[in-house]
């Protein structure tokens, strides 16, 4: 009888610690962030149901992450190593959302993507036409060659523009802004009796007279988040994974054509003659193979344009804006 | 007169290691300047690997990281930065502590995380002057001392403990042991089952944090040098093929089951295969220390291996011949303060049925195959204490013991096999100071690359250093005449000298590493499945190493111990040979320095 109870106190504590592991792990589903060379996230494609709570246990299997869903404004979370986040979820709309990794985790970082599918009654709607992009409506070509003849031999300075520009009476719309390159506008003040670098003053302040210090800070916390790694924290394209385009890590990168090297935004001969429009383009698609991601189903229209204000503080020199 | 001048010798060398040890040393005018230094962190190193500031410079250290989001924590200033590619990290300090402290990641970037690690010499390393210091002083005692008064050590009555009633049937009877050792297989299951379905991050994973932290922890650092080979009488990987084996869970049954019980092959009746299995995981350690499914496979290959052999062969074949583990602990147990012999050797001549070594109703027959009435040294005895509760005669005492008792040099001389084991372990701490602990990025991805051309390198350096360099040096310092290499006896009968020095590095390299990842251990039990738990409030406590200013002067007082201890045990054998303790010692000294190098 005693021998009895020891045989299956032996049996059940040896069953136990085998069997409650494993049953506790297969009975949490979990969303596992891995490095994009090991799977990116698992699983990449997550159901929801509208209006009804989504709660997602985040965990990394390797390095740090991060993660957001794109274009919404819930705040981003840390994925730590061998540790669980919990966020709960709520969409109130229909549609296909993107989710992605906000912690750099290698050259390869951007390509940790996934996607939830949020269905309403069981049927998931066709996505909806958004209005197109600007770049788009102006018929411009992303991929067209767009550096400038002549450029300046220094930054132009908004400061020295500002007091040219009251005595001309000149000012730039919204609309004429985000359409034109610096280099149009420079020619279009070919008229002016001004010297060419006075002329180049004039168009950095109407460029800072199209943004503001909050655009401009919201802009530079983006640049550092999403874009140093590569273009470089002091926009002169060498950033610590700059090097990777060089020497492929990912065949993509050295397809042939292609820009190889991110691009300089110190670069005054480029960056002149490339309007906000285009640069939102750029944004937007992506370099198409070149390495640089098509940023679209992340980021707000307003985080795209105050980027695009924010890359403009490499070719000018902004009024109160260190650099 | 002459005690006179001993007197002044004396109190000249104590008062002068006094003042190496602690006298404030002049420091440099603090230079208040402001040193900008750019540090670069990629897996799994820092570059450069050493910063060097001038004391009192105002340090700004420009984390920059290259691939993942790395952190930089500085020893002894417990400042810390975390930077992520694309946003340089600054972080800002004023130098004003001497020393060289070491800079480790304290974000979790992959698989050698734990082991990324960098230093930064502000002004001088300090506490390596003194500690080498601190060992010449100890040497140019031990040169003029007479080797004959200082092997001398006044007589220790061993203390036995199994002459009081109460503790003796404690020990006799079978089921504390059984039952320590039966949670203990649960939680080695545990860590195997872990090890394969919880979370694939090493610091988060039970097969990692409760092998190679804690369990590693509680056998070097206390079971090992003070209970000698305790944990094999409570290990519990024999434990299934044990039962199996003998057809019962406790008892002794009333018909035992007819298993092969083949008698172990007499060629392999050494420790060479346990030297053998410890090199290969030894080769292996990048990953296995790492990666919790290979240590998960690895323990159960163990399990398994040690569960086929009981029923291959008789007794614990396993932990005799093959066990990693089991052979250094076999080694080291000979400095353990803690003994099992027999009281009257006269009564074990006598004795007819010789039950402790064939068994009786009362116990199995020693599983350890080794006849207790001849035991003479701690080595193969895994203290299961069967004899005790075997033995007719009541003639087997448990005895607490001088430390080093059986490094007289007077016992059977110990085998090659035996001394090659304290040269690889030597060896191997050298090499996992330098590998692990050391700042050099190539080394460590040289270690973890298995298969790779540096990993080949990295294997042969190995294997050369412990098994042909190490061995060479030290036959070289036991010449009696030029160029000829000593007969394998003396090298062995000269290798117990090894024991206390290996043990001493041992020590030293794990304190650095337990202290160092010992909040894992927090953290993890307070989720043990990776699950998000948090059962002790402790999961979110994070990394923060323990007590890491006191680790230098640790491992300084245990590797001059060390050495001091394998000083006199190697004054003892030479006396027996009638040489020359101080080539060897020179030997101990150069090895200690080098440990010293590595780890401070």
């Amino acid at each position: 009888m005693r021998k009895t109870w020891i045989h299956f106190l032996i049996a059940v504590w040896l069953a136990g610690v085998v069997g409650v592991p494993i049953l506790l792990r297969k009975n949490t589903p979990m969303l596992h962030a891995r490095l994009p060379e090991n799977g990116g996230w698992s699983p990449a494609v997550i159901q929801a149901e509208v209006n009804r709570p989504l709660r997602l246990r985040l965990t990394s299997d390797d390095v740090m992450h991060g993660f957001a869903i794109g274009q919404q404004s819930m705040p981003e979370v840390d994925v730590l190593p061998g540790q669980v986040t919990e966020v709960v979820l709520n969409f109130e709309k229909p549609g296909t959302y993107t989710f992605y990794c906000t912690r750099w985790c290698g050259p390869n970082h951007w390509r940790m993507r996934g996607t939830i599918e949020v269905r309403a009654g069981g049927s998931l709607p066709d996505p909806e036409p958004a209005p197109p992009p600007l770049y788009v409506s102006l018929g411009l070509d992303l991929d067209a060659p767009h550096a400038i003849p002549f450029p300046p031999a220094t930054r132009p300075s908004a400061a020295k523009g500002a007091p040219l520009a009251k005595t001309f009476h000149l000012s730039l719309s919204p609309e004429e802004y985000r359409a034109h390159s610096p280099y149009q506008i420079f020619e279009q003040l070919a008229s002016l009796p001004l010297s060419p670098a006075e002329r180049w003053d004039v168009v950095a302040y109407l460029w800072q007279s199209n943004t503001s210090p909050q655009t401009l800070s919201e802009g530079a916390r983006l640049y550092a988040r999403n874009c140093a790694a590569c273009h470089g924290e002091s926009g002169a394209g060498d950033g610590v994974f700059a090097q990777a385009f060089t020497s492929p890590v990912s065949p993509s990168f050295s397809s042939e054509g292609m820009q190889q090297v991110p691009t300089a935004f110190t670069d005054l001969s480029s960056m002149l003659g490339a309007s906000p429009a285009l640069l939102q383009g750029k944004i937007l698609r992506g370099g198409m193979g070149t390495g640089m991601p098509a940023w679209g189903p992340l980021l707000t229209p307003e985080q795209t344009w105050a980027l695009v204000d924010y890359l403009y503080t490499f070719p000018f020199e902004f009024q109160g804006v260190p650099k | 007169m002459k005690w006179l001048k001993q007197w002044w010798f004396w109190g000249l060398l104590a008062l002068s290691a006094l003042a190496v040890a602690f006298a404030p040393l002049p420091s440099p005018a603090p230079s208040g300047q402001v040193k900008t230094l750019r540090l670069e962190a990629g897996q799994f190193a820092y570059r450069p690997a050493e910063l060097r500031v001038n004391v009192g410079d105002t340090v700004v250290l420009q984390l920059v990281s290259t691939d993942v989001v790395h952190g930089v924590y500085v020893d002894g200033y417990g400042v810390s930065a975390t930077a992520e590619p694309g946003q340089t990290a600054t972080l800002t300090f004023t130098a004003d502590r001497v020393g060289t402290f070491r800079l480790r990641c304290n974000v979790t970037c992959g698989a050698l995380h734990p082991f990324m690690i960098g230093k930064i010499t502000v002004g001088r390393n300090d506490a390596l002057y003194r500690a080498l210091g601190l060992l010449v002083l100890v040497g140019l005692a031990l040169v003029s001392t007479r080797s004959t008064n200082f092997r001398s050590v006044p007589a220790v009555r061993n203390f036995d403990l199994t002459r009081f009633p109460f503790l003796k049937t404690l020990l006799k009877s079978r089921y504390p042991q059984w039952v320590l050792s039966l949670i203990l297989l649960g939680g080695y299951l545990f860590a195997i089952v872990s090890g394969f379905v919880s979370t694939p991050v090493g610091n988060h994973n039970v097969a990692i944090v409760f092998v190679w932290i804690l369990w590693w922890a509680l056998l070097i650092l206390l079971a090992v040098p003070f209970l000698g080979r305790c944990w094999c009488s409570v290990c519990p990987i024999p434990l299934p093929g044990e039962w199996i084996q003998r057809g019962s869970f406790l008892e002794p049954p009333s018909q035992q089951p007819r298993w092969l019980n083949r008698p172990w092959p007499k060629a392999l009746r050494n420790i060479w295969l346990q030297n053998a299995s410890f090199t290969l995981l030894a080769l292996f350690s990048g990953v296995l220390l790492t990666t919790p499914h290979v240590t998960a496979l690895v323990l159960a290959i163990l399990l398994f291996l040690a569960t086929g052999l009981s029923l291959i062969f008789e007794r614990r074949a396993f932990c005799r011949y093959l066990c990693p583990v089991g052979g250094f602990i076999g080694l080291y147990a000979q400095g353990a303060p803690i003994e099992l012999r027999v009281r009257e050797k006269q009564i074990c001549t006598t004795c007819r049925e010789k039950p402790c070594y064939n068994g009786s109703v009362n116990g199995y027959g020693c599983p350890w195959n080794v006849f207790p009435g001849g035991l003479s040294k701690n080595t193969y005895c895994g203290l299961c204490l069967e004899c005790l509760r075997t033995c007719p005669h009541e003639n087997i005492a448990l005895r607490l013991r001088p430390f080093g008792a059986d490094l007289s040099g007077t016992l059977p001389r110990p085998r090659l096999d035996e001394a090659f084991k304290a040269f690889l372990m030597i060896g191997a701490a050298l090499f996992y100071a330098a590998t692990w602990l050391g700042p050099w990025g190539g080394l460590k991805e040289a270690a973890y690359a298995i298969g790779s051309t540096a990993w080949a390198i990295y294997l042969l350096a190995f294997l050369g250093f412990t098994f042909l360099l190490l061995p060479l040096l030290f036959s070289l310092t036991l010449m009696r005449r030029p160029f000829h290499l000593p007969q394998a006896k003396t090298l062995a009968h000269f290798s117990l000298a090894l024991i206390p020095l290996g043990l001493a590095f041992w020590i030293a390299f794990s304190l650095s590493f337990v202290l160092t990842n010992f909040s894992y251990v927090l953290t993890t039990l307070s989720d043990p499945f990776a699950l998000g738990w948090n059962l002790f409030g402790s999961a979110h406590s994070g990394w923060s190493p323990f007590f890491p200013s006191l680790l230098p002067a640790l491992q300084i007082a245990v590797l001059l111990g060390g050495f001091l201890w394998s000083a006199r045990t190697l004054y003892t054998l030479a006396d027996q040979e009638t040489s020359r303790p101080y080539p060897a010692l020179a030997y101990n000294a150069a090895l200690t320095s080098l440990m010293l190098w590595l780890l401070l």
